[in-house]
C-alpha cells in the first residue's frame, strides 16, 4: 500500500522533473536575454541586474556591419515557403494517387521513400554543393528550399498515404459516377477534406526547415543568405561581448516556432503518430 | 491496422477511377524529385570518393586509394568509435526516457495533456539554438548548470567540455534533451493503440501497475519502440548540429564523430575525395542497419 | 602623387552603378576598418556601392573555399595565406594574378622583403595585405598583479617558464584567473609554438621550418628534432603546472578573454587588435603587455608578427577591375594612415608611412613598435605556413596533448609525417 503511494509519488516527481528540465532552459534564455553582459557575468542565472530589452533590437539588427536576426528570419521564411509549396504539391499528390496502385506496387512505391528517409545526409552534402555550384544557385534560399522539400518528401508521403488509406472513398466514387475526372476529384473533393493532415505535414516541414543546419551550412555561405539555424552558428561569434544580445537572438530563433507549435499542437502530434515515423 | 483499410487498399472499384496514366502523372513529380536530389547525389558521392578533388578545379581519378587511406588512418577508426559511443549512448537514453514518459502519459497520469504538449517543445526549437544555450550552461563557474550545481552543494567548477574524456557527455545530454520529445510522441501513439481490455484482464489477474507495464504495455509496444530506436540511432549517428554548435569536434578530436570528420576533411583540409569516401563508409553502414532494422520491425507493424 | 592618379581615374570613371562585394572577418577591429574603407571608397567613387560580406573565423580557414571557388564569388575575398583555402585557390589558378596592382602600388618595396616573399608564389603575387598584427602578447592586469604580490615583468618580458608558473599560481591563490587562453578556438593553443619556436631553434632551422612545405626546399630541420620537440614539451609542462584557466579547452577565444576584460583574470593571450576592444569595453584597469618566456634562458623572445589576412580576387569575380581599384585604394599611403592608423588604431601593412603618422597610434602600440626596433621580430610559424600542415593540423593535436591523449613525441612524429605527405601531394 505504502509502496503504491510511494511509487505513484516518485513517478509524478519524475514526470515533473522532466517537465522542469524541458522548460527551464527556455525560461533562462528569456531571462538572460534581458540582461546586460556584465550582469550575466555577475550572475549566470540572470538574477538581479537591470532589464535591457534593447538586446532584442541589437540582435535583430546585428552588430556593426554584421548580419542580424532580421536577415536570417526573412531567409528562413523564404526557404520555408518554397519548401512547403514544393513538398506539398509533389508529396500530397503522390500520396493520394499511390492509393490507386495495387497492393504490391504501393508497397514498392512506399519502400522507395522509406529507404530514402534513412539516407544519411552526410552522403549528400558534398554532391549538393557540387550541383548547386555548377548551376550557380549557391547562396540562394529558394534553391535550398527545394533541397529541403525533397529531404522531407518521405515524411509527407508516409503520413499522407496513411491518411488517404483511411479516407472515405464514397465521395470520390459518387463524383466519378457523376462524370468527374480523378484530378477534379482530387483537387475539389479530396484536398478540402485533407486540411488537418495537410496542416500537420506542412508544419512538420516548417519545423525541419527552421532547425536544419548540416545542409544549410554548405549551401548558404554568404551570411546575408543564411537561414536562422545556420546564421546562429556564426551569430555566436558576433556577440561575444554582449551575451544578452546572443540570448536575445536565441529567443528570436526559438520562440516564434514554439508559439506556432503551441497553437497547432494537436494537428502536429496527430500527424506524427499517424505517419508512424515521420522522420526529420 | 484496421480491417477497413485492408479492404480499401487495392479496391478494384477505386482503380477504375484513375487509369495508369493519371497515377503515373500524380506520383511522378515526387519520384523525379527524389531521384534528382537524393538518388543522383548518392551516385555522385560514390564517384567523388573514387577521385581526388581539392574543392576547386578538376577531379582526378584515383580509384580505391581514398578508401585505403581513410580505412587505415587511426583517426577514422577513432572517429567511428566515438560516433558509435555517441549514437548508442544517446539512443539508449532517448528510448528509456521516452518509453517511461510514454507509459506515464498513456496511463493517464496527472496532467498528461499538458505533458504531451510540453515534452515535445525541445524538439521544436532549432537544435543550434539549444546547443548554443547548453554550451554556455556547461561552462565552469559562470554557466547556468554549474551555478545550479553549486547552489546544491555539488561544486561549481566542473568543466565537462574541456576534458577530452568527458566532453562527449554534455553533447549526449543535449542530444537526448532535444530528441526525447519526438520518440515520446511515437511511442505514446503505439501505447495508446493497445486495447484497454488487455489491461482489464491483467488487473483482474492481480497485476499491479509495474507488472502491467512489463507484461502488457512493453511487449505490445515493442515493435514501435524497436523502430524508433533504430531511427534514433541512425539520426544520432548522422548528427552534426549539436556537436558542431557546442564543440566543433573538440577538444582535440574527442567529439569528432564521422559527420564532423567528413565536414573537416572537406572544408578544412580540402580533401573532398577522402571526405566522400568517409561519408560512403558511414552511409553504407547506416543504410545496412537501417534497412535491416526497418524490415525486421516493419514486418510486424501493419 | 598616388592621390593624383586616383583622382584622374575618378574623373574617367564610368557612371554605371557597380556593387562591389568585399569579404571581411567578424570582430571589432575588422568591422571598424572595413566600414571606414567602405565609406571612403564610396566617397571617392559615388557610383560604387560596397557590400560587406562577413565571415567567421571558422569559415575563413575552411568553408570559405567553397564560396571563393563558386561561380558567384565575392569580388574581394579574405584569404588567410596560412590556410588550405589559399593553397587550394593558388594551386588551381582560382585567384587573379595581381602583378599589375603590386607594380602600380610599388608593393615589393613597401612591404619589405620578408612579407613580400611570403605573398609571392612562383614570381606572381595573388594577394595584398591590408594590415599587420602583432600577437602572442600576454596582456596583464597590473592592479591584480599588485594584489597578488607579483612584480611587473621587467622590460615587458617574463624571464623564464618557472617565473610564468609562479605568476600563475600566485594569481590563482589570490582568486584570480591565471593565463586566459581559448583552447577550444582552434588557433590559440598553437599560437604558443609561434612565440617559442624561434627561441628554441637556430636561425637556420627557423628559416627552414618556414619553408619546408615547398618540396623544392631541402629539409634541414625536422619536426621530430629537439628544437620543435622541446617547444611541445615546454607547453605540456605549462599545462601540467596549471598555467591556463580551468576549462580552457572548452572555451573559444572571446569566452576566455571575457574574464580578463571583466577584471577577474590576471593575464590573457592576445594581439594588438585587442586594443580596439579595450577602448570599447569599460575597463576598470590599465592593461599592460608582456611577452612569453623563452625556452632556454639565453635566448630572447621577440614580437610575433602576422600579416596573413590577405585580400585576393577570385577568378570568377564579376567586377575584377573595380576589385583591383579597391585593393590599390586600400594599400595606398593615405588610406593606410586614415583607416588603419587614425581610424582603428592598428598597424599599417606598408612601411612607407611617415613617422608622424605612426606617432598617432596608441601608446601601447608605440611601445610594441619600439620593442621591435630594439629587439627585432619574427613571423609566426602557424601564421605563415599552409594551414593543412600547420595551424589546422597541429592545433587539435596540441589540444589532445593537453587532455592527456598524446605525448609531445607523438605529436612531433605526426607533424613530421604530415610535412612529408604535404611535400609529396601538395595538400
Amino acid at each position: 500500500m505504502i509502496a503504491r503511494i510511494l511509487s505513484r509519488g516518485t513517478v509524478q516527481v519524475a514526470a515533473a522533473t522532466w517537465s522542469i528540465l524541458v522548460i527551464v532552459p527556455f525560461v533562462l534564455i528569456f531571462v538572460l536575454s534581458l540582461r546586460s553582459n556584465a550582469d550575466i557575468y555577475a550572475n549566470g542565472l540572470g538574477v538581479g541586474g537591470t532589464l535591457r530589452p534593447e538586446n532584442y533590437l541589437a540582435a535583430w539588427a546585428g552588430a556593426g556591419a554584421t548580419t542580424g536576426m532580421s536577415v536570417y528570419f526573412w531567409n528562413s521564411i523564404v526557404v520555408a515557403v518554397v519548401a512547403m509549396t514544393v513538398n506539398l504539391a509533389a508529396g500530397v499528390t503522390a500520396a493520394y494517387f499511390s492509393t490507386f496502385l495495387s497492393e504490391k506496387w504501393r508497397r514498392r512505391f512506399l519502400n522507395v521513400f522509406v529507404v530514402a528517409s534513412v539516407v544519411p545526409l552526410i552522403l549528400m552534402i558534398i554532391p549538393f554543393y557540387q550541383v548547386y555550384n555548377a548551376l550557380g544557385v549557391l547562396n540562394q534560399p529558394w534553391a535550398v528550399g527545394i533541397a529541403y522539400a525533397v529531404i522531407t518528401l518521405p515524411t509527407t508521403i508516409l503520413i499522407m498515404q496513411a491518411f488517404y488509406v483511411d479516407f472515405p472513398k464514397e465521395l470520390c466514387e459518387a463524383a466519378a459516377l457523376d462524370g468527374a475526372g480523378p484530378w477534379w476529384t482530387y483537387l475539389w473533393i479530396v484536398l478540402p477534406l485533407s486540411k488537418g493532415a495537410v496542416t500537420a505535414v506542412s508544419l512538420l516541414v516548417l519545423i525541419f526547415v527552421w532547425g536544419e543546419t548540416q545542409v544549410g551550412v554548405i549551401l548558404l555561405q554568404d551570411s546575408l543568405a543564411q537561414t536562422v539555424p545556420v546564421g546562429l552558428l556564426s551569430f555566436q561569434g558576433q556577440w561575444t561581448t554582449n551575451l544578452g544580445a546572443l540570448f536575445a537572438g536565441l529567443a528570436i530563433a526559438s520562440f516564434p516556432i514554439m508559439a506556432i507549435y503551441l497553437i497547432f499542437s494537436k494537428q502536429i502530434t496527430k500527424g506524427i503518430t499517424m505517419g508512424g515515423f515521420g522522420g526529420r | 491496422m484496421t480491417t477497413t483499410s485492408a479492404a480499401r487498399s487495392g479496391n478494384p472499384g477505386r482503380a477504375s477511377q484513375a487509369n495508369a496514366a493519371t497515377i503515373a502523372l500524380g506520383t511522378m513529380p515526387a519520384l523525379i524529385l527524389l531521384l534528382a536530389l537524393v538518388g543522383w547525389p548518392i551516385v555522385q558521392a560514390v564517384w567523388l570518393s573514387l577521385s581526388d578533388w581539392g574543392g576547386v578545379g578538376d577531379l582526378k581519378w584515383v580509384g580505391l586509394e581514398n578508401y585505403t587511406t581513410v580505412l587505415s588512418d587511426p583517426r577514422t577508426l577513432r572517429s567511428l568509435g566515438t560516433t558509435l559511443t555517441y549514437a548508442t549512448a544517446s539512443t539508449c537514453l532517448i528510448i528509456v526516457i521516452a518509453t517511461l514518459l510514454a507509459a506515464y502519459a498513456s496511463a493517464g497520469g496527472k496532467g498528461s495533456n499538458f505533458h504531451r504538449i510540453v515534452w515535445f517543445l525541445p524538439g521544436i526549437a532549432p537544435a543550434a539554438a539549444a546547443s548554443i544555450f547548453w554550451a554556455n550552461a556547461f561552462q565552469p563557474s559562470t554557466g547556468a548548470l554549474n551555478l545550479i550545481l553549486g547552489a546544491l552543494g555539488m561544486g561549481s567548477r566542473h568543466a565537462w567540455l574541456a576534458e577530452g574524456s568527458m566532453a562527449l557527455i554534455p553533447v549526449i545530454v543535449v542530444t537526448v534533451w532535444t530528441s526525447v520529445g519526438f520518440a515520446f510522441l511515437i511511442i505514446l501513439g503505439a501505447m495508446e493503440q493497445i486495447d484497454s481490455s488487455l489491461y482489464e484482464a491483467a488487473r483482474i489477474d492481480g497485476a499491479n501497475a509495474v507488472s502491467r507495464f512489463w507484461s502488457v504495455t512493453l511487449p505490445l509496444a515493442r515493435p514501435t519502440i524497436v523502430i524508433v530506436a533504430i531511427l534514433e540511432f541512425i539520426w544520432t549517428f548522422n548528427g552534426f548540429t549539436v556537436i558542431w554548435a557546442m564543440t566543433q569536434g573538440g577538444p582535440g578530436s574527442a567529439t569528432s564523430t564521422l559527420p564532423v570528420l567528413v565536414y573537416k576533411q572537406a572544408f578544412q583540409f580540402t580533401q573532398f575525395g577522402r571526405a566522400a569516401a568517409l561519408s560512403v563508409v558511414g552511409g553504407a553502414l547506416l543504410l545496412a542497419i537501417g534497412t535491416v532494422g526497418l524490415m525486421l520491425g516493419g514486418s510486424r507493424q501493419r | 602623387m598616388f592621390s593624383a592618379v586616383l583622382l584622374t581615374s575618378a574623373a574617367w570613371a564610368q557612371e554605371a552603378p557597380v556593387t562591389l562585394t568585399v569579404q571581411t572577418q567578424t570582430g571589432e577591429s575588422n568591422i571598424k576598418l572595413f566600414s571606414i574603407l567602405t565609406e571612403e571608397f564610396e566617397k571617392l567613387y559615388p557610383n560604387v556601392t560596397v557590400r560587406l560580406q562577413t565571415i567567421s573565423q571558422d569559415q575563413k580557414v575552411g568553408a570559405n573555399l567553397a564560396v571563393l571557388a563558386s561561380n558567384n564569388p565575392p569580388d574581394v575575398g579574405m584569404i588567410p595565406i596560412n590556410s588550405q583555402v589559399y593553397t587550394q585557390l593558388v594551386n588551381n589558378n582560382a585567384l587573379l594574378p595581381l602583378s599589375d596592382v603590386w607594380e602600380a602600388s610599388d608593393l615589393k618595396r613597401r612591404y619589405g622583403e620578408t612579407v613580400a616573399n611570403s605573398l609571392i608564389v612562383k614570381d606572381v603575387p595573388y594577394t595584398v595585405v591590408t594590415s599587420q598584427a602583432i600577437y602572442d602578447i600576454v596582456w596583464y592586469n597590473p592592479a591584480l598583479f599588485e594584489k597578488a604580490g607579483i612584480p611587473a615583468p621587467e622590460n615587458h618580458r617574463i624571464k623564464s617558464m618557472d617565473d610564468l608558473v609562479d605568476i600563475a599560481s600566485k594569481l590563482k591563490a589570490a582568486g584570480f584567473g591565471p593565463l586566459q587562453i581559448g583552447g577550444g578556438s582552434g588557433y590559440q593553443a598553437s599560437w604558443f609554438v609561434d612565440a617559442l619556436l624561434p627561441t628554441s631553434a637556430t636561425a637556420v632551422q627557423m628559416q627552414n621550418y618556414l619553408q619546408t612545405q615547398d618540396p623544392e626546399v631541402q629539409v634541414v630541420a625536422r619536426y621530430d628534432d629537439a628544437a620543435f620537440l622541446d617547444v611541445l614539451m615546454a607547453l605540456n609542462k605549462l599545462n601540467g603546472a596549471g598555467v591556463f584557466q580551468a576549462g580552457f579547452l572548452g572555451q573559444k577565444a572571446p569566452d576566455a578573454f571575457a574574464p580578463f576584460l571583466a577584471g577577474t583574470a590576471g593575464m590573457a593571450i592576445g594581439g594588438d587588435w585587442d586594443l580596439v576592444q579595450f577602448g570599447q569595453s569599460n575597463l576598470n584597469f590599465e592593461p599592460d603587455w608582456a611577452l612569453l618566456p623563452p625556452i632556454s634562458a639565453d635566448r630572447k623572445v621577440v614580437q610575433t608578427l602576422y600579416f596573413g589576412d590577405a585580400l585576393g580576387i577570385p577568378a570568377a569575380a564579376k567586377n575584377p577591375d573595380w576589385a583591383k581599384k579597391f585593393l590599390q585604394f586600400v594599400v595606398s599611403d593615405e588610406i593606410q594612415e586614415l583607416a588603419n592608423v587614425r581610424g582603428v588604431g592598428i598597424l599599417p601593412s606598408v612601411n612607407s608611412l611617415p613617422a608622424e603618422a605612426i606617432a598617432s597610434l596608441n601608446p601601447i602600440t608605440q611601445e610594441l613598435l619600439a620593442d621591435i626596433t630594439a629587439n627585432g621580430s619574427a613571423p609566426g610559424w602557424t601564421g605563415t605556413i599552409p594551414g593543412g600542415v600547420g595551424q589546422q593540423f597541429l592545433d587539435p593535436l596540441i589540444q589532445e596533448m593537453y587532455s592527456g591523449g598524446l605525448t609531445p613525441a607523438d605529436i612531433a612524429a605526426q607533424q613530421q609525417q604530415r610535412l612529408e605527405e604535404f611535400r609529396a601531394t601538395g595538400k
